[in-house]
């Protein structure tokens, strides 16, 4: 071993690994290959793992109408697995576990807010029909899309712009804790047990043990705290705290930037609702009913007003960020020259994974677009396409809807049928006969049964369906892009992903340029752009946590792209044995009726039929992202997404969370920002897993009794 | 000033928010009926039920709400008349136009005041950054700059230090410890800074520097982790590799 230098050593001395002990290239690859990364215990876990939470949490998400993120679950279960059991997994080989696990996990989201709709409307789904393979071919595309095409923002958002990712830094933390001595393993501990303690009330009572609803209290339910009932404010100003330690943890990481999505949520529920509300410019069975105001709020102005903000804030943040994106494009088209490919993936990998998913994306959208607008033929009245048991509500017991269901599923087998093309459809005849007498029908007897379809006629209508299906995949695409960006940001600077939102923009997209009938193809592609959504969000987080383990992000990004196609197909499949339960049992798939509801379903229900009817505000979209850009005018160009991300959220969640970002605030101004950095972003990590991991095994438990 | 312009920006996100509430309910009672036409023979339609009925139960309690009109209802002159008559002043529509939104001034009022705000926002921070950058030559240690040079003397002693050392354990204490102080403050105080560094650097300079910097904190990270996973070699790697990176980022960020 060399005596240590006198001076202080600098770069330019040598071009060989300076410290004596570590030097020599032979001997440098042998010992990058000893420091474990991706091994095969870590893969095969993180696929185990990511399959079960992806089951779990889409059974979940059906009935409560929110998903929660798999990467914290999976960090811990990581480290108990391949440390503790194989006696083996490092940080970094933890870290790539989670981050494939949670890509599994993530794009189940993504699914259960789009697909289940397309079973509320009536349109069955099985797992012989091609619809059904169709979107989950589309959504497996928008995977790869969500993933590819967030790669290149990496360098921009996590080491130009220094986007926190809540959660990320909360899994680094957790990842990082046995290394940081046992005290911090201590806090993250305590925070998983406190968690758990104060959210199991709020989640036990799905296993019918004792609840929060329990103590009687009028105030308080098992998920949610009046305090705005409890201290007499009138009842169009709400003010409830969701019994939340997940909300609370991701308050405390983001910090005092999170007080704006506070500020926006007071906007929303504070100010607008109960303003609106005195100076009368709501409907009066509203003004007689103050208990409806804030749910009426929200749905005529502030979610449309908040989505408009969002959307500009958005794009005032990437026009500010253009020099920053364009740096980091470069930086990533530097390490396709470099032998070896640097640390990052180059942009021909990403070119040729985005071609990909194009593709798939294109295949589906045209088999889709051929897809015939109508079930029952125009003409003679007759079923033309297959049929479920709810399409026989008027009938009084679910056998005798089925059995009526079968006997017309039966019948549909001999059929001859017929199609005609018009105004962008295809509409479906029994037979060639009833086709000709279509073909007789003026515009005025073709126009009612276009409105009995709900189907106008979409700006591509005169296209050729190839066409139409290019430009349908080509417009996807652009917006998957756009919707990745914002979600990103939003999730960089939150932790909150308004997927519903993105979701709600890209059905109205589809079906605008589509057709308001075209409701599959609207559903197809809003599946692959939450799951692309979903997943740029995820991947961002996973790469905010490698990057504070210093994980090379190429590795990452690899395994990602690996193993992001199984999410879809797990989650589309357990929707799928889900919706065949509720059938067996009830006659229908979801819905109130059943014990998975799909509420984010019923609410892209409301608005596709918003659509077809002519309802939806765009003016205050435009009028949001107006302000939302303005916003972005100041100091900080990212505010207009900080307050229209609260105006849409529920002010339970963001009221828990601004007093976790309080809370941040407060210990930094008592014990100093290092200090609560250090010791408060366990402890808030601790949170996030506690109330993930107890609602988890709360839901498997619920899944597993049937 | 700064508040100034952050007072000037929250009353009017307030106030242009508030203003776009009525682009959909509309008042029946200020526009005439032409004004509702959506075309020549076509109103506009309701969006949520207008006007309020009256009943009541047989023991004089009140039913639930009830509207006059159902949503989707054309509001035809019959309908509007019978809506004024019954007191109805707001009625959410389906359909928008400027020439029914009576608060579209105080909306463009908003606009005006938004923009103000921002550029007197902007404007004041530009100052702050200045007079930040001013106390920052004065005393560096707190500044980003002060940061990423003890950033570099951390790495720089790491190299010199760590060859003398005894055993392979005492490396790795040193690098956690040492490495520690970069992952708690001084990485903290080059973002916090962020601010004042794109006001001195300029977007697409900052984000060279932050580049070059973000891979020199991400090879000292990955330097941590080895450390405790217990893989001194893998440590000492980083450390050749992000030291042989220090000229570049500095180079990046002139003091």
């Amino acid at each position: 071993m060399a005596d240590p230098p006198t001076d202080p050593p600098t770069p330019s001395d040598s071009s060989e690994p300076h410290l004596a002990f570590s030097s020599g290239g032979d001997r440098k690859r042998l010992l990058q290959k000893s420091y474990r990364e991706i091994t095969l215990s870590a893969f095969l876990f993180a696929i185990v793992i990511g399959i079960v939470m992806n089951a779990a949490i889409t059974y979940a998400g059906l009935k409560i109408g929110f998903t929660i993120g798999g990467s914290a679950i999976a960090a811990v279960l990581g480290f108990g697995v391949l440390r503790g059991v194989l006696r083996r997994g490092t940080i970094l080989e933890t870290n790539l576990a989670q981050t494939c696990a949670s890509a599994i996990n993530t794009s189940n989201s993504g699914i259960i807010f789009t697909v289940p709709v397309l079973f509320l409307l009536g349109i069955p789904l099985t797992v012989g029909s091609k619809d059904f393979w169709l979107i989950t071919l589309a959504a497996v595309g928008g995977a790869i899309l969500g993933a590819a095409f967030i790669i290149p923002l990496r360098k921009q958002m996590i080491e130009i712009d220094r986007l926190r990712f809540p959660t990320g830094m909360g899994v680094a933390a957790i990842l990082k804790s046995p290394g940081a001595g046992p005290k911090k393993s201590i806090v993250l501990l305590a925070g998983i047990a406190i968690a758990a303690l104060f959210y199991w009330p709020a989640a036990a009572p799905a296993l019918g043990f004792w609840g929060y609803a329990d103590i009687g209290n009028q105030f308080l339910t098992n998920e949610e705290f009046n305090a705005g009932g409890l201290f007499g404010f009138a009842p169009q100003i709400e003010l409830i705290f969701g019994l939340a330690p997940f909300a609370l943890g991701a308050g405390y990481i983001t910090g005092r930037a999170g007080l704006l999505v506070l500020a926006g949520g007071v906007l929303a529920y504070h100010l607008l609702t109960p303003m609106a509300f005195a100076l009368g410019w709501m409907p009066d069975v509203v003004l007689a009913d103050p208990h409806s105001a804030p749910g009426y709020g929200f749905q005529a102005f502030n979610r449309p007003l908040g989505i408009g903000l969002l959307l500009g804030g958005a794009m005032m943040g990437i026009l500010v960020s253009l020099p920053a994106i364009k740096e980091a494009l470069k930086s990533v088209a530097s390490a396709g020259k470099i032998k070896g490919g640097g640390d990052e993936l180059g942009l021909k990998v990403l070119v040729i994974a985005v071609l990909g998913a194009f593709v798939l994306l294109f295949a589906a959208a045209s088999v889709v677009g051929d897809k015939p607008l109508n079930r029952i033929d125009p003409v003679t009245g007759a079923w033309v396409a297959e049929v479920t048991a709810a399409d026989f509500g008027d009938l009084d017991s679910t056998e005798a809807r089925k059995a009526e269901a079968k006997q017309v599923n039966a019948s549909l087998t001999s059929l001859d049928t017929d199609t005609r093309r018009y105004q962008g459809y295809v509409i479906l005849f029994v037979s060639a006969e009833t086709a000709t007498q279509w073909d007789g029908w003026d515009t005025a007897e073709r126009a009612v049964f276009m409105a009995s379809q709900n189907a106008k006629p979409g700006w591509l209508a005169s296209f050729p369906p190839m066409l139409k299906a290019f430009v349908i995949a080509i417009v996807g695409v652009a917006w998957i892009w756009l919707a990745g960006i914002i979600i990103a940001q939003c999730t960089g600077m939150t932790d909150w992903s308004p997927i519903s939102g993105m979701a709600l923009l890209t059905v109205v997209l589809v079906m605008l340029l589509g057709g308001t009938g075209a409701v599959v193809g609207a559903v197809l592609i809003g599946a692959a752009l939450c799951v692309a959504i979903t997943l740029a969000a995820d991947m961002m987080q996973d790469l905010r946590t490698g990057h504070m383990v210093g994980a090379q992000p190429k590795r990452q990004q690899m395994m990602e792209l690996i193993v992001v196609g199984i999410g879809p197909l797990i989650a589309m499949l357990t929707v799928l044995l889900i919706a065949q339960a509720n059938i067996k049992q009830t006659g229908v798939p979801f819905g109130p009726e059943t014990s998975t509801s799909a509420p984010q379903a019923q609410a892209l229900q409301a608005v596709i039929t918003g659509v077809q009817g002519g309802e939806m505000p765009y003016a205050l979209y435009g009028f949001g992202a107006l302000i939302g850009g303005l916003l972005g005018l100041g100091a900080f160009s990212g505010l207009g997404v900080l307050v229209g991300l609260s105006m849409y959220l529920p002010f339970e969640a963001i009221a828990t969370y601004g007093v976790g970002c309080i809370i941040m605030m407060l210990v930094s101004k008592w014990k100093g920002r290092v200090w609560a950095e250090e010791w408060g972003v366990p402890f808030a990590a601790g949170l996030i897993v506690g109330e993930s991991m107890l609602a988890m095994i709360i839901n498997m438990i619920v899944l597993g009794q049937g | 000033m700064k508040l100034i312009g952050y007072l000037i920006i929250t009353v009017c996100v307030i106030t242009g928010a508030l203003s776009t509430i009525t682009a959909y309910h509309v008042d029946v009672q200020k526009y005439t009926d032409e004004q509702f036409k959506i075309s020549d023979n076509e109103y506009a339609h309701l969006n949520h039920g207008g006007g309020l009925k009256e009943t009541e139960h047989a023991d004089g309690t009140a039913h639930a709400p009830e509207p006059l009109y159902e949503q989707g209802t054309e509001l035809t002159p019959d309908v509007l008349a019978s809506l004024r008559e019954a007191g109805v002043h707001r009625v959410r529509v389906k359909e928008f136009t400027f020439a029914r939104w009576d608060m579209w001034w105080l909306f463009l009022l908003s606009v005006i005041g938004l923009t103000a705000g921002g550029m007197l926002v902007k404007a004041t921070v530009r100052k702050q950054i200045a007079a930040a950058d001013a106390a920052h030559a004065a005393h560096p240690s707190g500044s980003p700059s002060g940061a990423l040079t003890r950033i570099l003397e951390i790495v720089a002693s790491l190299e010199r230090d760590l060859p003398g050392m005894a055993s392979d354990e005492d490396r790795m204490q040193a690098i956690i410890d040492r490495l520690d102080e970069m992952q708690k403050e001084l990485v903290l105080q080059i973002v916090e800074g962020r601010t004042m560094l794109i006001g001195k650097l300029g977007m697409r300079r900052f984000a060279e520097f932050m580049d070059a910097f973000s891979r020199l904190e991400r090879t000292l990270n990955r330097a941590w982790s080895a450390s405790a996973d217990g893989v001194c070699e893998e440590a000492l790697i980083c450390l050749d590799e992000a030291f042989a990176m220090t000229d570049l980022v500095r180079s990046k960020l002139p003091e």
